[in-house]
């Protein structure tokens, strides 16, 4: 088996993720030319073991798809170039924790397939629960919507600010 | 086996991105983005709801070789079968690997997944140091499939937890001692006369000598009485001071051995060879944990004498100007009162440092204003690939000038030379 360092699998499928991003989110000027650069930071910053890079890469791409967005993206495209994102984003950052956690030698392909793997089926089901109202059609009236806007923010807020209690 | 449970804040910002969406999407109309914030939301959900594996890690470790010669190469293998009822996505794994030993093929750490009752193993090899070596629990992470919470814990192994041998005493290294003042017979010639083998004067009888010290020939040549004097054979008190301070645990590169080990082994080795040369042999270290084995000869004296030199060491900072410098100052201060309380008057002092702090030199000093002959062997610690290791050198040197210059004797053995040569070959440069 030819040794792999370890971090080089899950930085070649955090790059695959990015470009999946990039083309989905790649609509308009904009948004292709800060996607591109979100994914060539991507790209360096895993393969090369810099987690700050990666981070801002991926903010680069997150940018992309709220540009794609605005130039008129559809809901299922911008959602899959958002998972993308995440998961371009979370391997990417353990391909450069990897890098320095491990040895150099150490074999730590069994672990990026899984992570790769997990992380995607993980982002994919919340992708799932996030486009499943715009797939099924209900009458919206203004104060659904208002409550329903409420709601997200509260559940948001909830979830960034709640104490850290883990078990 | 619960460890520590730490979120890792991988998706540190996603709530930001959640309601920037959302903010956009109101604000140009775009309801399309508003799904990409819920995508954020469900996300944050799940790093809220998600638990971290258990930490049912079981560990066996096998060396091929437990006993191993100093230098040999040793393959270590672990294997680790999850032996819980869940599948831990991710574990990382690091080995515990002593310090002192080197790792000079394949890789101590291993990163996997576990389905219960899997089993992962891995293998590397290191090379042997004299002494025994202990392994420390090997630290292992693990994390739920995208890496938001992780349990870290430290489980020991099952079998080889330590690997070596006490270095050996017996055939030990012969270094010329300096005094002559011991009470006991042994096999070092000494200046006087008295009992012994080798030839010093004839003298004009006494009343009292004994008659088998008379030179008969001559009294049956010229009928005179005379008594032959030969050299007084005795046995010194020697003690071994031993720098094993955390400030002299460093070495010239990472994979070298340290100082206190070089210094360590040369203690056994001239143990050894006093033992055999029947005088009696007592140890101190200068650690941390201060030890004493007072002056003496035997089998349960060598026993615990090898404890001493198998005595696992901690490889020191590389910051020279940091805590462990500051602190090390004092330790060796205190020893010298320590030590002077416990020093036979007579015994002979061999201090076994690398000298690369001025306490010790202060030690050194300090013991030969006492009247007590000390010598020094000093390995070299010091490299010269960069500016403040180049100046460290120096220092070292200086240092060792001055203990020359106060009378004491030191073998200085350099960054690669064998302390057993340089010993064999010592001639007390002074």
């Amino acid at each position: 088996m030819v040794a792999v360092r370890p971090g080089r699998l899950a930085a070649g499928y955090a790059t695959g993720a990015a470009v999946v991003a990039f083309v989905l989110a790649g609509v308009g000027a904009l948004a292709t030319v800060v996607g591109a650069l979100g994914l060539v930071g991507i790209a360096v910053g895993a393969f090369r073991g810099r987690a700050t890079l990666v981070t801002v890469g991926s903010l680069g791409q997150f940018g992309a798809v709220v540009a794609g967005g605005v130039a008129g993206a559809g809901a299922p495209q911008l959602v899959g170039a958002g998972a993308a994102v995440v998961v371009a984003w979370t391997v990417g950052r353990t391909a450069t924790e990897l890098r320095t956690a491990l040895d150099e030698g150490a074999d730590a392909h069994r672990l990026e397939a899984t992570h790769a793997a997990g992380t995607t089926a993980v982002t994919l089901a919340a992708a799932g629960v996030a486009i499943t109202p715009t797939v099924v059609s209900v009458e919206a009236t203004p104060v659904g919507v208002g409550l329903l806007l409420v709601g997200g923010i509260c559940l948001t807020a909830a979830l960034a600010l709640t104490t850290d209690h883990p078990t | 086996m619960t460890g520590t449970v730490q979120r890792t804040d991988r998706w540190h910002g996603l709530s930001a991105a959640a309601l920037l969406a959302g903010a956009v999407g109101l604000l140009t109309w775009t309801p399309a983005l508003l799904p990409v914030a819920a995508l954020a939301v469900a996300l944050l959900a799940y790093g809220r709801v998600v638990a971290p594996p258990d930490g049912t890690l079981a560990l066996t470790r096998s060396v091929d070789d437990p006993d191993p010669e100093p230098g040999d190469e040793v393959t270590v293998r672990l294997a680790v079968e999850n032996v819980g009822d869940r599948t831990i996505p991710e574990c990382r794994l690091v080995d515990g690997v002593p310090s002192a030993l080197r790792v000079v093929e394949g890789a101590p750490s291993l990163g996997t997944s576990l389905r219960p009752g899997g089993t992962a193993t891995l293998s590397y090899t290191v090379e042997a140091a004299s002494g025994v070596h202990e392994f420390q629990p090997v630290t292992a992470l693990l994390r739920d499939a995208a890496g938001v919470i992780e349990r870290r814990v430290e489980v020991e192994a099952d079998d080889a937890t330590e690997m070596g041998e006490p270095p050996r005493l017996d055939d030990g290294q012969r270094l010329p001692l300096r005094a002559a003042t011991a009470r006991y017979a042994g096999r070092r010639t000494v200046d006087g006369s008295g009992d012994g083998l080798t030839f010093r004067t004839i003298r004009e009888y006494q009343r009292g000598d004994p008659l088998s010290r008379v030179d008969w020939r001559r009294r049956a040549k010229t009928g005179e009485l005379a008594t032959v004097e030969f050299h007084p054979e005795r046995s010194l008190p020697v003690v071994l001071v031993i720098d094993t301070r955390p400030v002299a645990a460093v070495a010239p590169t990472p994979e070298a051995e340290t100082a206190v080990e070089r210094s360590l082994s040369a203690a056994a080795a001239l143990f050894g060879g006093l033992s055999a040369d029947d005088h009696r042999v007592g140890v101190a270290t200068l650690g941390p944990e201060r030890a004493w084995l007072a002056p003496g000869r035997g089998r349960a004296h060598e026993q615990r004498a090898q404890e001493l030199f198998s005595r696992p060491v901690e490889r020191g900072s590389d910051d020279e100007s940091g805590e462990g410098g500051g602190t090390a100052a004092d330790p060796t201060d205190a020893g010298r009162g320590w030590l002077r309380e416990r020093l036979p008057g007579t015994a002979e002092v061999i201090v076994l440092t690398p000298a690369v702090d001025d306490a010790v030199v202060g030690l050194i000093e300090g013991i030969a204003a006492l009247g007590t002959p000390v010598s020094v062997v000093s390995p070299d610690p010091t490299a010269d690939d960069s500016a403040g290791r180049t100046l460290v050198q120096f220092e070292r040197r200086d240092r060792l000038a001055d203990v020359r210059a106060s009378g004491v004797p030191v073998v200085d053995v350099g960054p690669s030379e064998r302390i057993d040569r340089a010993l064999a070959t010592a001639g007390w440069s002074r």
